[in-house]
């Protein structure tokens, strides 16, 4: 069996235990295993996955979850953290406005010192705006990288998204 | 003894069956069941079948016909019991089961120490994914909802995932 022809087996056995089915799929997936050893040997596989993975103690879980997780960072964000983020982001603009007022007085015959200042704060702004594009583009890339080489087919979005879970199964 | 007891399969041969087969057997039948006891009923039965009519079994591979006979069983359960509602109910994958023994408990404990390490090896995107389909048991539908992330993405990660873990299990084992 070609490795994509395996893969697409074991992801089928997964939804197949995991209820991420519709009624239809479920019942041409249950025919196939009346006659199709690998796809039994898939369920098998998969279940020995699941439960391994829900085997797992709960803190290793949770630091999977968020020690490393990007979303768990966006969306956790303790007050203490954000208390300190707003001090910090209010002593860069007092040091802003300081430095741009003594900036203002020593060049205060030119009238156009102002937007010289404010030129010159621009344009470093932009580079480094460039370069953290440049870094946001980098890992965006190399975190779709691998995903791109699946293409979701929508019969399959519909499948697990535009039924519920109890619609699947009393449906049959 | 009946001419039929005479073609009966040798009990050492089921016996040797059942060493080798059924632990992949019972993961199966907990795959189409949901439920460790009833995989434990079906497994029972099959091996119950083999005793009696496994001699008829052996122009085809027995392990193919233990797993066609144990999916009949599986089948009849539920039937029997209407298990596709009870299936809607929480899945208990990791209620250890009493009849593990310890040979098999060590095997599993195994397992889970290969699929944590795989599960560091991941990226944390498809990590996330996991952990919150698997281990909170969210669907993929409120996993996207969650992330805010469209549900092909969140299938892809998935896929992706179960891939790599398999491949992990499979160069550990």
């Amino acid at each position: 069996m070609q490795t994509n022809e395996r893969d697409e087996l074991d992801w089928l056995a997964f939804r197949y235990i995991s209820n991420e089915m519709t009624a239809t799929e479920a019942d041409a997936f249950e025919q196939r295993l009346a006659n199709d050893q690998l796809a039994r040997e898939a369920v098998a596989r998969a279940v020995d996955l699941v439960q391994a993975v829900a085997d797992l103690p709960a803190d290793v879980v949770s630091l999977a979850t968020t020690q490393h997780s990007p979303f768990a960072a966006r969306s956790i964000r303790p007050r203490r953290v954000l208390g300190l983020k707003t001090w910090i982001a209010a002593a860069a603009a007092a040091i802003v406005i300081a430095a741009l007022g003594q900036q203002l007085l020593r060049d205060s015959s030119d009238e156009s010192a102002l937007a010289k200042v404010w030129a010159k704060m621009r344009s470093g702004h932009d580079a480094n705006d460039s370069s953290d594009r440049e870094l946001l583009a980098d890992s965006e890339d190399s975190m779709l990288d691998d995903e791109a080489d699946l293409t979701v087919p929508a019969w399959l979005i519909e499948a697990v998204g535009g039924e519920s879970d109890s619609d699947k199964w009393e449906d049959s | 003894m009946t001419p039929a007891d005479d073609s009966r399969i040798d009990p050492a041969v089921v016996a040797e069956l059942y060493e080798r087969h059924q632990a992949e057997l019972r993961s199966f039948l907990i795959g189409v069941l949901r439920d460790s006891h009833l995989a434990n009923d079906a497994l029972q039965a099959t091996f119950t079948k083999a005793m009696e009519v496994g001699h008829t079994a052996m122009r085809e591979s027995l392990k193919g016909w233990l797993f066609r006979v144990a999916l009949n069983e599986a089948l009849a359960i539920r039937r029997r019991q209407q298990t596709r509602d009870r299936a809607l109910q929480r899945v208990a994958w990791s209620r250890p089961d009493a009849s593990e023994s310890p040979v098999e408990s060590v095997a599993r404990r195994e397992t889970v120490d290969v699929v944590r390490a795989a599960l560091d090896e991941l990226p944390a995107e498809q990590r996330r994914v996991v952990c919150m389909r698997i281990y909170e048991e969210k669907t993929f539908a409120a996993i996207a909802e969650e992330l805010n992330l469209p549900l092909g993405t969140v299938l892809s990660r998935m896929q992706l995932a179960i891939r790599k873990l398999r491949l992990k299990l499979e160069q550990d084992s």
